[in-house]
């Protein structure tokens, strides 16, 4: 009782809130630009916390966490472009339901999907944050390389209809992970004598340039102004309401993504994407109507934005149990806690119930900020569909380049990223989908470092993949995805034929 | 020549010599413009930690503000270019450590050594030690290095692959006598967790990175290889008190790109003397789990020569 009256105190002060609500909107903002990241947006705003209290410098970069994961779908709705990585599956659904003049639609479903996945993983965090670590020590190297395996069988239910096409896109995917530093030895390797590719191809160049710059360039060429709306966009309209079949629909998406995410966001490691795509994968597995993927299914949405913000408190629960930061952005945010002689892990509990306390309610006030703010900026951001592609365009190419830049701080990159731009018009073109190289990118590491690492702790024996039980059971799902998804592309291919 | 162009050609040199004036009384006044302190690793870990805590203090003794800047990547060697190769004015500063300044060159051709750079001073030596599960049976260094002699390869430890701490544990078990086996990992992070699994049996660490476990009594701490004990940690022996005369102290200084003007590193090292020695960043230090190990420039710098001498033979062969 005393806990909760102290972190009251704590919270529920005008600064602590105020920073709240700062953090949320510059997250959501950064989030939405696409090219700023939200890993950067933490590392800039870190050092500005280490002068206020703990809890108000936490309450700035935990606003910033939850709104830039969630800003990056309203790009990805709005535009067809991602603002951050996690949000790559969002606009697979959510795109597709604005040009039916739906986005309010997407929209919303986009905030509810992401704040429900937040509350799941808050209560993981408070609630269940030692079960959930328990679970995520036993996913090690044998682990992670199934979970993997299992992932990329998800490439061919990404592919959006061919299935051929996204193998082949998420082949080039694992091949452009394995540029830069070999993760086992640290010899760099296909450095291709570019001192600047010796930490390999930059992920955030990588998805400007094959979701916007591709983009631009097939708006340069058709040479047409359109925009989605003309008209102011109200959101009242019974186009971008969300009905009680939408929510009939999603509400167990949601409830099964938001559990995953939890799982996978207390896995070091796996990451806010990888949940996206995992769940947007397994929920068209799973649904009666897989075919309406990628057309406007709003459970795509769903799907995608309660897993990868249900990621964002759970990778504070190996922080603060295990004492091992969940993601990149909890690595940085370690930073703040530690120069406050908070040293996150199993300890911290007894030293400090206060401040643990005060943390916890941190989390939930921001989550609850986060559905006032996102639900009222809402009317404003679903104008963007009026802008013309002319105007949208040149921005964009604009804030990418110099988004990328100040991300990594390399022209290198800048140059990469317009690489990928043109990659991705010619992927445009002849129509392979984009999803599956991301995916391949993003897992190619995962799979290697997990298999040479099991490797080297079984002595060479590949049993370790199936005595370990978690991986056994990663391994027996992948294997049920390539039989069920390839007899549904075969009979699909056969009703062609 | 006529003497128009005579008149030509000194109307010329005139602005040049003027803007060399000016260079000069610029020089004069150090710092003349906001510092850039380059991190060599991604924002959050230890060396940026340390290095942001620095930044402020810094600054207001120079008299300018000092922006910290990530440049990661490379094993640090693209940040540690970046200094190189930024303009010789000295307001651009390298948070240089053993990893970027000598292990890095050393390994892989990144194009420049250790001397490439002159020392402004040391802020920290880290304390590494070797961690092992609270529930393990060794309670020593010694039990360890005769179960691990009894049973060559039996048993794992977790690394980045040719860091400070896999250099030291190889170290060790070269010079005990014992053939243990390196599972490569991706930081300390992914280590510890991977020890507290018990996928690995034990992990060469920051003392740093290992504490909140430590202090948690999920962790034990073998020793430490210093060469004497830290005094964050007093319970933890030194390697050669336990009679293996193993060491390994991973450093984290300042340093700056040969070049640059004699005044302008002596005002920053003067600088760095005096905030590294002040008990208010001390205290701040401190509390992030790192002890202040304030070394002047020379001696910052012969550690720079020893250690690329000790590592040399290691790494070059590869």
């Amino acid at each position: 009782m005393e806990l909760l009256i102290s972190s009251f105190q704590q919270v529920f002060i005008l600064d602590t809130l105020a920073l709240i609500a700062i953090g949320l909107i510059v997250g959501i903002v950064i989030g939405a630009i696409p090219g700023l990241n939200v890993p950067l947006a933490v590392a800039i705003a870190l050092p500005i916390t280490f002068k206020l209290d703990p809890i108000g410098g936490l309450a700035m970069l935990v606003g910033i966490y939850k709104g830039g994961t969630y800003g990056g779908s309203l790009s990805a709705v709005l535009i067809n472009v991602p603002g951050t990585p996690a949000a790559a599956a969002t606009a697979l659904d959510g795109a597709a339901l604005t040009r039916q003049g739906k986005a309010g639609k997407a929209l919303k479903m986009s905030l509810y999907a992401s704040i429900i996945g937040e509350i799941f993983s808050d209560i993981a965090l408070i609630v269940f944050a030692v079960p959930v670590a328990i679970f995520a020590l036993k996913v090690g190297p044998p682990e992670t390389f199934s979970v993997g395996i299992f992932a990329l069988t998800l490439v061919g239910v990404l592919s959006q209809g061919n299935i051929l096409k996204g193998i082949l896109a998420g082949v080039l995917g694992l091949f452009l992970s394995t540029f830069g530093v070999d993760p086992l030895t640290g010899d760099f390797r296909l450095t291709l004598g570019f001192q600047s590719l010796s930490g390999g191809w930059s992920f955030i160049a990588m998805v400007i340039g094959v979701f916007a710059v591709s983009e631009a360039l097939v708006q340069v060429e058709r040479r047409t102004i359109a925009k989605s709306a003309t008209g102011p966009v109200r959101l009242s309209d019974p186009n971008h309401q969300l009905d009680r079949d939408d929510w009939k629909l999603c509400l167990p998406v949601i409830g099964r993504s938001s559990t995953i995410g939890v799982l996978i966001g207390a896995v070091p490691g796996l990451g806010a994407a990888v949940s996206a795509y995992l769940n947007y994968g397994i929920t068209r597995n799973l649904s009666k109507r897989p075919e309406k993927f990628g057309l406007g299914a709003i459970e795509g949405v769903a799907a995608a934005e309660s897993g990868n913000n249900a990621v964002t408190s759970a990778t504070f629960v190996p922080l603060l149990t295990l004492g091992v930061p969940g993601d990149v952005i909890t690595a940085i945010m370690l930073g703040a806690f530690v120069v406050h002689g908070l040293i996150p892990g199993p300890g911290l509990f007894e030293e400090n119930p206060n401040f643990i306390a005060a943390f916890f309610l941190l989390m939930v006030v921001t989550t609850a900020f986060h559905l006032v703010i996102g639900r009222l900026g809402m009317p404003l951001f679903v104008q963007a569909t009026r802008i013309s592609n002319g105007l949208m365009f040149p921005a964009i190419v604009v804030l990418s380049v110099t988004g990328v830049f100040v991300a990594t701080n390399n022209l290198f990159d800048v140059y990469a990223m317009l690489g990928f731009g043109v990659l991705g018009y010619f992927m445009i073109k002849l129509e392979f989908p984009v999803a599956p190289l991301l995916i391949g990118f993003i897992l190619g590491p995962l799979v290697e470092i997990g298999l040479r690492q099991s490797m080297i702790m079984s002595r060479g024996s590949l049993d370790i993949f199936v005595t370990r039980p978690l991986s056994a059971a990663f391994l027996v799902i992948a294997l049920l995805t390539v039989i069920v998804v390839g007899r549904r592309e075969w009979r699909e291919f056969y009703k062609k034929e | 020549m006529s003497r128009f162009k005579k008149f030509l050609g000194a109307a010329a040199i005139l602005p040049v010599a003027l803007a060399l004036t000016v260079a000069v009384a610029k020089a004069q006044q150090f710092p003349s413009k906001p510092l850039t302190l380059i991190v060599t690793w991604p924002p959050g870990g230890s060396t940026d930690v340390i290095a942001r805590l620095l930044a402020e203090p810094f600054g207001k003794e120079l008299g300018k503000p000092v922006a910290v800047v990530n440049r990661k990547g490379g094993g640090g060697s693209l940040g540690t270019l970046a200094a190189l190769n930024a303009p010789k004015d000295g307001h651009t500063v390298l948070m240089t450590t053993s990893g970027n300044h000598v292990l890095t060159p050393l390994k892989k051709k990144v194009g420049y050594r250790y001397d490439a750079f002159e020392p402004i001073g040391q802020v920290v030596a880290a304390t590494l030690v070797l961690a092992v599960r609270a529930d393990s049976p060794w309670k020593s260094l010694a039990d360890f290095v005769k179960d691990a002699k009894a049973n060559p390869g039996k048993y794992l430890f977790g690394a980045v692959p040719n860091g400070m701490p896999h250099l030291t544990l190889n170290g060790l078990a070269k010079e005990a006598g014992l053939k243990i086996v390196h599972v490569p990992m991706q930081g300390g992070a992914p280590g510890a967790k991977a020890l507290l699994a018990g996928d690995i049996q034990m992990l060469p660490a920051n003392a740093s990175s290992a504490a909140s476990n430590l202090k948690a009594g999920k962790f034990r701490a073998l020793t430490n290889f210093n060469a004497n004990r830290d005094p964050a940690f007093p319970n933890i022996p030194t390697a050669k008190e336990q009679g293996h005369a193993v060491f390994g102290n991973p450093f984290v200084g300042m340093a700056i790109a040969k070049g640059v003007p004699q005044n302008a590193i002596k005002v920053l090292r003067a600088a760095l003397k005096k905030v590294a020695n002040s008990s208010s960043f001390k205290s701040n230090a401190v509390k992030t789990g790192t002890a202040i190990t304030y070394l002047p420039a020379d001696k910052f710098g012969a550690v720079w020569a020893r250690d690329w001498k000790n590592y040399e033979p290691i790494l070059r062969k590869k």
